[in-house]
């Protein structure tokens, strides 16, 4: 297939960006071919230890991520959707930058936590082994088809202490406040782009979509769902300062919310404090930028936010 | 919630048929929709979620097939590995021509009803002892949902 014939150069749609994506030529390499899979070894229904030997055993899978508990990188050619591992509900595909996402909530078993825009579940199959199947999360998604993917996970992985609804997020119910909330904004998906070895992209990219509206209503609804010294991320996989920074200014302007630090197991960059002429609060560099190149993962952008309290 | 006599029933039946103690299920609870039962961890925090309308609830455990209870294969897949009755270990031919959707004939010992089946030291899902006609042998039927692909497991056992 010629991608040429309808992908556009790389350079020429990220370059709006050229002016904070460190090292830009060489972020476009490292967007080149095939992005990165990952897998997670699943805790809930068998020793993860055993499950590893397996896929050692067999080559499908490298070491152990540093800093990323059961996170490996697949190895060979065949997807670990066809893995009989897979069928039975012991490894699940998931991004490291989205695993990342998880542990920065820093649950604790017995929490009550709220994934606001939850499916297809793998954040929220991962907070629940995080939580050792206890407490309770209630995963959404405002989306019933969806939702059926995040069903379907919840079963596969042997999960036992989330119930899922079916709510537009910024209309969430207030019924109760959550120790815990994760708000995986929909977004423009930028951190998934991939270029053919020419540099053009290995699809077209829909036009921006223009979810900062919706994005500014998800991340003040889930703050205000947490409760006082409650914590809240906001994640996205994109770059977009306008579906990133923006929207966590716009929250710090109208909520008394703090950014609290990351420590992250990944190399990451700062928030930025300016784009485009909008001038961003100076603690918006606590935010965390992941970029391809830098981690061989998907882009992707995190803030932990903190409720006085 | 279920809760009483109906929560009796299930308990009995797991104990009956698959020796699973009833103190496996002692931190958990069941909810019903239905002809299916929900498993869910209990929690302090769960009356919190009493407030939505809720699109599932923790796991499907059990469902009422033709007024008996049937367990699922995903819960059997959580709890079958402490099953000390109706289990079903299977390899070789047998295995293939399982996971294949034939009906082969049921290890010595099993009784009529569901059992647990097993491979490789792993725990596959449900299975089906049912009476073999006039001269045959019990024969052991898969109830493993087509959503649980089986296949790629003969590559690894």
């Amino acid at each position: 297939m010629n991608t040429a014939q309808w992908g556009i150069p790389a350079a020429r749609c990220f370059e709006p960006y050229r002016s904070f994506i460190p090292s830009f030529p060489e972020f476009l390499e490292g967007i080149k071919g095939p992005g990165p899979r990952d897998v997670r070894i699943g805790t809930l229904k068998a020793d993860p230890d055993a499950v590893r030997r397996g896929l050692f055993a067999r080559g499908l899978v490298a070491e152990e991520h540093r800093g990323l508990k059961n996170f490996h990188r697949v190895e060979g050619e065949g997807s670990p959707g066809h893995w009989p591992e897979y069928s039975l509900g012991l490894v699940h595909s998931q991004a490291l930058s989205s695993g990342i996402a998880s542990l920065a909530l820093g649950v604790r078993p017995g929490h009550r936590v709220l994934d606001l825009c939850a499916a297809p579940g793998s954040k929220t199959t991962h907070l629940a082994e995080l939580m050792g199947n206890t407490g309770l999360i209630v995963a959404n998604d405002k989306s019933l088809r969806r939702l059926v993917a995040l069903r379907h996970n919840i079963k596969r992985l042997g999960v036992l202490n989330t119930v899922t609804t079916c709510y537009r997020g910024e209309n969430f119910p207030r019924r109760v406040l959550y120790h815990r909330v994760l708000v995986d904004a929909p977004c423009s998906g930028e951190g998934l782009y991939r270029s053919d070895e020419t540099g053009n992209l290995k699809s077209r990219p829909p036009a921006r979509p223009k979810l900062y509206g919706l994005q500014k209503r998800l991340i003040l609804k889930g703050f205000d769902l947490l409760l006082p010294r409650g914590v809240m991320v906001y994640s996205t996989c994109t770059y977009n300062p306008k579906e990133n920074e923006e929207v966590v200014a716009h929250l710090l302007e109208n909520r008394d919310a703090e950014l609290l630090p990351l420590d992250l197991p990944l190399a990451s960059s700062g928030g930025l404090t300016e784009h485009e002429g909008a001038v961003f609060p100076h603690d918006i560099q606590r935010c965390a930028r992941l970029y391809p190149h830098r981690n061989g993962t998907v882009g992707f952008f995190l803030a932990r936010i903190g409720k006085r309290g | 919630m279920v809760k009483g006599v109906e929560r009796a029933e299930i308990l009995g039946y797991l104990e009956e048929r698959f020796g699973l103690q009833r103190k496996l299920f002692a931190g958990h609870l069941f909810f019903k929709k239905g002809r299916t039962y929900w498993l869910i961890r209990s929690s302090a925090h769960l009356s919190a979620a009493f407030g939505y309308q809720a699109q599932s609830v923790g796991m499907p455990f059990m469902k009422l097939v033709r007024g008996r209870f049937k367990p699922t294969t995903r819960g059997l897949q959580i709890f079958g590995p402490g099953a000390t009755k109706s289990t079903a270990e299977l390899s070789g031919d047998a295995l293939k021509r399982f996971i294949a959707g034939e009906a082969i004939s049921a290890p010595e010992g099993l009784t009529p009803g569901y059992v647990v089946v097993r491979a490789g030291g792993m725990v596959l899902g449900c299975g089906m002892v049912i009476k073999g006609k006039k001269g045959q042998e019990p024969q052991l039927i898969s109830q493993v949902p087509k959503a649980v692909p089986l296949k790629s497991l003969l590559d690894l056992l």
